[in-house]
C-alpha cells in the first residue's frame, strides 16, 4: 500500500463531503459548513489530503486542514486546525506525514510560527506534535465542548515566534525571515 | 437593506443570481403580500446555482467569512437545534396543569409527590450546573417550570407573584415558591458573572436562552416569605410524616438557603448561619432514603433549546447529581471566602488571597465571590480601606515604613510625580488579587499578564526615585564599607512583586504539565536564579529596616546619656514619636521580611535540588536539556527562546542568554574519573537542599501553629491556617519524596554512566496527588521497545 499526499482541489465535491466526513467522524468540536469554508476557500493550498494509492474509490483517507496570517500585526502565524486520519489508516505515520507536508508549506509562505490546541488527553495528538518540536504553550481550562481541558502549542520557526508581540507591533509580518534557511 | 445577499465570491459567474435577488424587495414584517401576489423562485435559483463552481461562495457583502465561523448550520443535526425531536408529552407539557392530570394513568402518585421530584430534580441540577460545568440549558433552564417562571416575570407579572397557576396548592404555593427560589439563585449567578471575576463558559455557563427574567427577580424578603410559606404548608399538609415529607421540607429549606447567598454579594453580609444550615440541610437530605418520585412527564425537556433564541448546538440533557454534598463544599468555600472580611492589614489580605485558593480549585462561585468582596464598587478594600490608603498598606507592610519617602508621600512634588505610577501599580495590584481565585490554568497565565504590568511600575517608580532627592538618605550598605544602594521602597516593592510573579509562573507550569522532562532543568536552574534576585531585594530591605531600628535604639541610648535638659527631652519626645509611630511597623515588617526570606529559601533550596536531579540524570546520560525529537523542524535554541519569551522583555532581573543556560548545565553534569565518588558528593550536597528547605519549612509551620506569636516571624496566614498549613505540609512531604526518588534512581543507574543506560531509561516528571505539583519527581522509567504495525 502507498500512501500519496496532495494539496485540496477545492472544486473537487467528492473531496470536500469526505474531507467532513473524515474529521466529522472523530474530532469533539462540531464544525458548520462555514468553518470548512472558512478554510478552504482562503487558504486551499494550506489542505493536503491523504490517498491510499489502492484504494477503488479515489477518496482521501485524511486530510490537515490550515491557515496562516499575520498575528497581532507581529508575526505570521500558521495554525493547524483539523487534522484527522481514518480509523483503519492509523498508525502508520500518516497524521505525521500531512503535518510535515502542512508546516513545509506554511515556512515556505514565510510563518514565523505554528500553532494549534489539542486535549490534554490526546495522547497521540500530543507525541505527534512534540515529536515535530511544537512545545505547550499554555494550559486551557475547560476549553473544549467536551469539557476537556487544551494545551496550545507552538513550533517556533524564527526568532520573531519567541518576541512578545506588544515589541512587535506595526513591524511588517510579511517580512521574510531570516532564518528560513535553518529550518528547512 | 440596499442587496440583500448580494455580494459573489467569484463574481462572473454570479452575476445573474445576484442580479435576480437583488430585484427581490423585502417586506416590512406584517405586511407580506398575499400568497397569489407571490410566485416561485425555486426553479430560478436552481438554474443559477448550477452555475456556482464548489468555491463560489454567495454571501453578503459585510459578512466576515471567520465570523461565521461562530455560526449555527441548518439541517446539520450537530449543529440546528431545530432539528430536536420532542416526545408529545414535551410537546404538550402545560406549566398551567397540575400533575397528576389524570391519576389513574399517572403511576399514582399524589400532587405533592409530582413538586418533591420536581425540585429535588431541580436541585440536583443546579449541582450539575454550577459544579460540574454543565449549561444551564442542559440542566436547570431544561425545566419547564423555569422557564415558564422565567417568561413571568420578564412580562412583569407581579402582584402575589402567582407564577405557577393550576388551581392545586402543592403546585401554586410549593412548587412556585421552589421554582422562583432556583430562578432567583440563577439571578445571583449571573450576578457573580458580571463581576469579571470568573469567566462565561470557562469556568461556569449561563446561556439563559434570552430570557430577561433573571434581571427582574422579585425582592429576595419576597422569595423568602414565598419559601416560608410553602415550608409552613408542606409542614402542615395532610401528607403522611414520613421521610418523603421531610425530603419536601429539606429542599424547600436548600433552595431557602440558595436564595440567602446573594446577601454576600449585594450587602456583603458576613452572617454564615445560611451556609452552615446549607451544609446541614444538604447532609440530611443525602441521609434520606432514596425516593423513586417521577417528574411530571415532558416537565424536564431539551425543549428550550429548540423553541428559545439559542445561539449554541444542541446539547443532550445531563443526568442530575446523584447527591447533594457539593452543597456542602459550596458552603464551605463560601464561608471560607468570608473570613476575608476580618483582614485588618495587607500582610493578612496577600496571604489570605495567596493561600485561599492554592491547594484545591476552590468552588467557582466562591471563586467568583472573592474579588468582588476584596475590591468593591465603592472603590475600597473590603469596604475598610480606600484605594490609596490601601495601597500605601500593602508598601506600609513591606519596603516604605521608616523610609524618607513615606514621610514625602503627603508632599509635593513627590506627591505629583509618584500618583499616576500609584495608579498603575494599583492596577497591577487588583489584578494580582483577582489571578488568585483564577482558575488553575487561568492562574499561571494571569502572571504572564501581571510580569510586564510589574515590569512597567518598577521601572517608572525607579526613574522617579532615582531623581527624588530624598532618596539618597535611605541608603543600604549590606556589609561595612560598601558604597550604600538607595533603599528605593516604591521599585523593590514593585520588583518583589514582579520576581514573585515570575517564579509562580514558571513553577506553575510544572502543576499544569505544561513543561517537557527535557525542559526541567532550564525551568528550575531559571527559578533558582530568580529567587536568588530576589534574596537580594529581601536583605536590602532587611537592613534597612534593621538599621531603622537600630537608629530608633540608638537615639534611646543618646538620650540616656545627655544630662537633664532641653536636649534630652527633645530626644526622649524624638524617641518616643519614633517608638509610637514607626517602630511597631518595622517590627512587623521585619518579621515578615523574615517569613518571605524563610519561604524563598525553601523555593531556592527545591529549585536548586531539583536542577541537581536533572544534572545528575544528564550525567547518566538519560536525560537532555536538547529536544529528544530528531524532526528537521527542531531548533532547540528557537525552542529555548519561546519557552522563554515571557521573560524576555523584562528588564531586571534580566534573562540569560541561552548560551548561559547551557554553560550553567555544564556545573550540574558529572564525569569520569571518579564518578561514583562524585555522584555521592552531589548526593550529599542535594540532601542538604533538602534539609535546609525542610528548615524553611518547619519554621513556617511553627509559627502558623503558633498563630505567629512567637516572635520568630510573622506570616501573616491568622485568617488562612488551615490552607497555608496544608500548603506546606504538602511541600514537607515532597521533600522525603524527592530523597526517596533521588535513592532509587541512584540504586537503578549505578556507580558509572554507560551508552546502554540511555537505551534503557528515560525521564518522566511525575505528579503525585498530596505532593506540590511545583516541585515533580523526575522518575526514571524503563523504555519500552515501540511496537510495530
Amino acid at each position: 500500500m502507498q500512501i500519496i499526499f496532495k494539496q485540496l482541489d477545492i472544486n473537487n465535491t467528492r473531496y470536500f463531503s469526505r474531507l467532513k466526513q473524515l474529521i466529522d467522524a472523530d474530532l469533539s468540536e462540531p464544525y458548520s459548513i462555514y468553518v470548512y469554508r472558512y478554510f478552504l476557500n482562503q487558504w486551499p493550498e494550506l489542505a493536503y489530503l491523504a490517498f491510499d494509492s489502492e484504494s477503488s474509490d479515489d477518496l482521501p483517507i485524511g486530510c490537515i486542514i490550515c491557515k496562516s496570517e499575520a498575528h497581532r500585526n507581529s508575526r505570521m502565524r500558521g495554525y493547524i486546525g483539523m487534522l484527522a486520519v481514518q480509523k483503519e489508516y492509523r498508525g502508520r505515520g500518516i497524521a505525521k506525514r500531512l503535518v510535515e507536508h502542512a508546516i513545509d508549506k506554511m515556512v515556505e509562505s514565510g510563518c514565523d510560527e505554528i500553532m494549534l490546541e489539542t486535549e490534554v488527553e490526546n495522547v497521540a495528538a500530543l507525541n505527534l506534535y512534540e515529536g515535530l518540536g511544537f512545545i505547550r504553550m499554555k494550559r486551557m481550562f475547560r476549553y473544549y465542548l467536551n469539557e476537556g481541558d487544551a494545551f496550545k502549542l507552538i513550533l517556533p520557526i524564527t526568532e520573531k515566534s519567541s518576541v512578545r508581540s506588544t515589541f512587535l507591533m506595526n513591524q511588517n509580518p510579511l517580512t521574510p525571515p531570516n532564518n528560513l534557511g535553518q529550518i528547512v | 437593506m440596499d442587496q440583500p445577499f448580494a455580494e459573489t465570491h467569484t463574481q462572473t459567474q454570479m452575476d445573474g443570481l445576484a442580479s435576480v435577488l437583488s430585484g427581490l424587495q423585502v417586506q416590512p414584517k406584517g405586511q407580506w403580500p398575499p400568497s397569489d401576489m407571490l410566485c416561485s423562485v425555486k426553479e430560478l435559483l436552481q438554474q443559477q446555482c448550477a452555475q456556482l463552481n464548489a468555491e463560489d461562495i454567495v454571501k453578503e457583502r459585510g459578512f466576515d467569512l471567520f465570523e461565521g465561523t461562530h455560526s449555527l448550520e441548518i439541517n446539520n443535526e450537530k449543529l440546528d437545534s431545530h432539528l430536536i425531536e420532542l416526545s408529545p408529552d414535551e410537546v404538550d407539557f402545560d406549566c398551567a396543569v397540575a400533575y397528576p392530570v389524570d391519576s389513574a394513568a399517572d403511576d399514582g402518585q399524589c400532587n405533592w409527590q409530582y413538586v418533591t421530584a420536581v425540585l429535588d430534580r431541580l436541585a440536583r441540577l443546579i449541582v450539575t450546573w454550577v459544579s460540574e460545568y454543565q449549561s444551564l440549558p442542559t440542566t436547570v433552564l431544561s425545566c419547564r417550570y423555569v422557564e415558564h417562571v422565567l417568561v413571568q416575570i420578564a412580562r412583569g407579572k407581579s402582584g402575589d407573584h402567582a407564577y405557577i397557576s393550576t388551581g392545586n396548592e402543592f403546585h401554586d404555593n410549593v412548587l412556585n415558591a421552589g421554582v422562583l427560589g432556583v430562578c432567583y439563585f440563577g439571578a445571583f449567578v449571573k450576578k457573580l458573572l458580571r463581576g469579571g471575576g470568573i469567566f462565561e463558559e470557562e469556568d461556569l455557563n449561563f446561556n439563559s436562552m434570552g430570557l430577561d427574567g433573571f434581571d427582574n427577580m422579585p425582592q429576595r424578603s419576597v422569595v423568602r416569605q414565598l419559601l416560608a410559606s410553602a415550608l409552613h404548608m408542606v409542614q402542615s399538609a395532610d401528607i403522611p410524616q414520613d421521610d418523603n415529607r421531610s425530603r419536601l421540607a429539606g429542599l424547600l429549606q436548600l433552595i431557602d438557603c440558595l436564595v440567602q447567598m446573594d446577601q454576600y454579594l449585594t450587602e456583603y453580609a458576613t452572617d454564615k448561619q445560611p451556609l452552615r444550615e446549607l451544609a446541614t440541610v444538604a447532609t440530611a437530605l443525602d441521609a434520606l432514603p432514596p425516593h423513586n418520585y417521577k417528574v411530571p412527564s415532558g416537565s424536564f425537556s431539551m425543549r428550550i433549546q429548540k423553541t428559545m433564541s439559542n445561539q449554541f448546538p444542541p446539547k443532550t440533557l445531563v443526568q442530575p447529581a446523584s447527591s447533594f454534598c457539593e452543597y456542602t463544599r459550596i458552603a464551605r468555600d463560601f464561608m471560607k471566602v468570608l473570613d476575608v472580611h476580618s483582614a485588618e492589614s495587607s500582610f493578612e489580605m496577600t496571604q489570605f488571597a495567596f493561600f485561599f485558593n492554592k491547594n484545591e480549585q476552590v468552588h467557582v462561585l466562591a471563586r467568583g465571590l472573592f474579588p468582588l468582596v476584596m475590591i468593591r464598587d465603592d472603590s475600597t478594600f473590603l469596604g475598610k480601606y480606600t484605594f490609596p490608603d490601601a495601597f500605601k498598606m500593602h508598601l506600609q507592610g513591606f519596603s516604605l515604613a521608616g523610609s524618607r519617602a513615606s514621610d514625602a508621600l503627603d508632599s509635593e512634588p513627590f506627591r505629583s510625580l509618584i500618583d499616576p505610577i500609584s495608579q498603575e501599580a494599583l492596577s497591577a495590584l487588583f489584578e494580582w488579587y483577582q489571578n488568585n481565585a483564577q482558575n488553575t490554568a487561568r492562574y499561571r497565565q494571569g502572571y504572564n499578564r501581571q510580569l510586564l504590568l510589574w515590569d512597567s511600575v518598577q521601572a517608572q517608580f525607579e526613574s522617579l526615585e532615582t531623581n527624588f532627592a530624598g532618596s539618597e538618605e535611605d541608603m543600604v550598605s549590606q556589609n561595612p564599607g560598601d558604597p550604600g544602594v538607595p533603599l528605593m521602597p516604591f521599585a523593590s516593592w514593585a520588583f518583589v512583586m514582579k520576581t514573585i510573579s515570575m517564579i509562580e509562573f514558571v513553577l506553575k507550569g510544572f502543576d499544569l504539565d505544561v513543561y517537557k522532562p527535557f525542559e526541567s532543568f532550564n525551568m528550575f536552574w531559571f527559578t533558582f536564579y530568580l529567587t536568588q534576585q530576589l534574596d537580594a531585594c529581601l536583605v536590602k530591605v532587611d537592613v534597612f529596616v534593621q538599621s531603622k531600628i537600630d537608629s530608633i535604639h540608638a537615639i534611646n541610648k543618646r538620650m540616656k546619656k545627655q544630662k537633664a535638659g532641653e536636649k534630652k527631652e527633645k530626644l526622649r519626645a524624638q524617641y518616643h514619636e519614633a517608638m509610637e509611630k514607626q517602630m511597631p511597623d518595622l517590627q512587623r515588617n521585619k518579621l515578615y521580611l523574615k517569613y518571605l526570606m524563610c519561604h524563598n529559601d525553601m523555593t531556592k533550596c527545591l529549585s536548586l535540588y531539583e536542577a541537581f536531579q536533572f544534572g545528575l540524570l544528564k550525567s547518566y546520560g538519560v536525560i537532555d536539556t536538547k529536544s529528544p525529537s530528531a524532526s528537521k523542524f527542531v531548533n532547540d535554541k528557537l525552542i529555548h527562546d519561546l519557552r522563554f519569551k515571557p521573560f524576555s522583555s523584562i528588564g531586571v532581573p534580566e534573562l540569560p542568554s541561552y548560551e548561559v543556560f547551557q554553560e550553567v548545565l555544564g556545573g550540574f553534569v558529572i564525569s569520569e574519573p571518579m564518578f561514583k565518588s562524585k555522584v555521592t558528593k552531589t548526593e550529599a550536597f542535594m540532601n542538604e537542599q533538602l534539609k535546609s528547605a525542610s528548615n524553611s519549612i518547619d519554621a513556617i509551620l511553627k509559627c502558623i501553629k503558633a498563630k505567629d506569636k512567637g516572635g520568630q516571624m510573622f506570616t501573616g496566614t491568622g485568617l488562612i491556617a488551615e490552607d497555608a498549613t496544608i500548603y506546606y505540609e504538602r511541600l514537607a512531604k515532597t521533600i522525603d519524596s524527592l530523597a526517596e526518588n533521588n535513592k532509587s534512581i541512584i540504586n537503578t543507574l549505578g556507580a558509572s554512566a554507560n551508552a546502554e543506560l540511555a537505551k534503557k531509561f528515560h525521564v518522566e516528571l511525575a505528579l503525585t496527588p498530596g505532593l506540590s505539583g511545583y516541585y515533580p519527581l523526575m522518575k526514571l522509567v524503563p523504555t519500552k521497545p515501540r511496537a510495530k504495525k
